[in-house]
């Protein structure tokens, strides 16, 4: 026996005490001094924003109540975020929404990674049929989007950047054996968004849309997710983000929650995804 | 997504099963491999085997957990990587540190002439994990089967440092009791 095998055993032991470990880890679920008096500031003002909100929202009535109208909304909010120039003008959504999800508000125990959601839909169009996919939730009060992630798949006249080799069953049945495919990487962030667009102009645009009046790009330093990246310049194009999984944290000025938002680009087999977010939808 | 419509994706061999699961998993993945690997490119190489790892094994297999499972995936092909390139077989991470406590415990017993079969020592391993506080449990597969730094542990569990410290030192020291009294050492 020595201490490697010791590391290779733990791997054996009985799943429901790794789950126990993973669901503690994931959650940050005990809060010590300092961030239970922060966390309590968040969860006041949100309250008091919320209160607001929900009071106009009762005089005017919700302005999102039902699947249907979340459906309505997320498709109405993209024409808008074309028209902005936020997005290029390719991106549409085929058909009917695949899922539309109602999330409740998040309580303190829900707490993530900062935020602290308010009542929402998430419409979702998973790809099946056309070049997009997507994950877009709009606010039930007001009906704007405030956390979207989009994918765009490359066309078959793309030049991809790099392509990796997988083993995959033969018609999806291990027992008829495997099959060697390659998987092909694509930098077509030009299908989601204007190809010349800035950060700054990018986050203008967003500062614009949600109602705050300005915005500062900041650094991304969390141990616990690992994230530990430095911010870019505005006048870096979005399509030239340093890294995959580069994540650039972004204050609006007029939040009154001081919740950063996040933004991100990925690449997968095939396709190239924009992520970003925030929890508040006016400023 | 739920883990089961995850799932579901895999088993319809629908390439956005991995988007989906980076969306869901990508950042535990990533803090995991930079844990155990000590450096952010290595673990992004092995985050990207994991998926493909998990892509090549599902199906057949249906996880009953897919956070666990592809942990346990990822946690293999870190320690691989790390065996494989370095040359202490340790690297640069906190699995180094992990190792470095865990070799403390027993090496000063360990007969190299003594043959312990793997099964015999994982039995022994899952009844000494069974058998500490669901606290104590937490910590020491936090620290040794995730590799976690403890300043990490300290801040999801909610216990201070000094705690998890001493948690670890007593876990240590039952599991060097366990293993002398099981003949292993």
């Amino acid at each position: 026996m020595n201490t490697e095998m010791l590391f290779d055993v733990l791997e054996l032991v009985p799943e429901n005490y790794k789950t126990e470990v993973l669901n503690t880890m994931e959650k940050k679920n005990t809060i010590t001094g300092v961030r239970r008096k922060k966390l309590l500031k968040v969860i006041l003002i949100a309250a008091a924003i919320a209160c607001l909100m929900s009071a106009s929202a009762y005089a005017i009535g919700n302005a999102i109540n039902s699947p249907e109208a979340a459906e309505r909304a997320a498709r109405q909010e993209i024409e808008t975020w074309k028209e902005m120039g936020l997005l290029s003008d390719k991106v549409a959504f085929i058909g009917e929404a695949d899922d539309v999800y109602e999330e409740e508000e998040h309580t303190g125990d829900e707490y993530w990674y900062g935020r602290i959601f308010r009542h929402r839909y998430d419409v979702r169009w998973y790809g099946r049929n056309g070049k997009y996919s997507g994950n877009i939730c709009v606010d039930t009060a007001t009906g704007k989007l405030y956390a979207v992630t989009i994918d765009a798949k490359a066309d078959e006249d793309d030049t991809p950047v790099g392509s990796t080799q997988v083993e995959q069953p033969i018609d999806g049945d291990p027992e008829k054996g495997f099959e060697t495919k390659t998987w092909y990487f694509y930098e077509n962030y030009g299908d989601i968004f204007p190809e010349d667009i800035t950060v700054d102009k990018f986050c203008s645009l967003l500062a614009e849309y949600w109602g705050f009046s300005g915005y500062t790009l900041s650094d991304t330093h969390d141990g616990f997710y690992n994230e530990d990246w430095d911010a870019v310049g505005g006048d870096t194009l979005l399509k030239e983000l340093p890294q995959e999984n580069y994540y650039l944290t972004i204050f609006f000025e007029g939040d009154q929650s001081g919740v950063p938002m996040y933004l991100q680009l990925n690449s997968f087999p095939g396709c190239v995804s924009l992520m970003l977010g925030t929890n508040h939808a006016l400023g | 997504m739920e883990d089961e419509q995850i799932i579901e994706l895999l088993f319809r061999r629908d390439e956005t099963a991995i988007s989906e699961t980076d969306i869901k998993y990508g950042r535990h993945c990533r803090a995991t491999a930079k844990n155990i690997t000590g450096s952010y490119e290595d673990g992004e190489e092995c985050v990207s085997d994991s998926y493909l790892a998990l892509w090549n094994t599902v199906p057949p297999t249906h996880p009953m957990n897919l956070c666990a499972y592809l942990t346990g995936i990822l946690r293999r092909l870190c320690l691989e990587q790390i065996r494989y390139r370095c040359a202490d077989r340790r690297g640069r991470g906190e699995y180094a540190v992990c190792y470095e406590e865990l070799d403390e415990c027993i090496s000063d017993r360990t007969d190299p002439e003594q043959e312990v079969t793997f099964r015999e020592l994982a039995r022994e391993v899952s009844r000494f994990v069974s058998k500490l506080s669901a606290d104590d449990r937490v910590i020491f597969l936090s620290r040794y089967w995730l590799c976690s730094p403890i300043a990490v542990i300290s801040e999801c569990t909610g216990f201070s440092e000094s705690k998890i410290k001493s948690s670890l030192q007593r876990s240590r020291s039952k599991l060097r009791k366990c293993l002398v009294r099981e003949g292993m050492m």
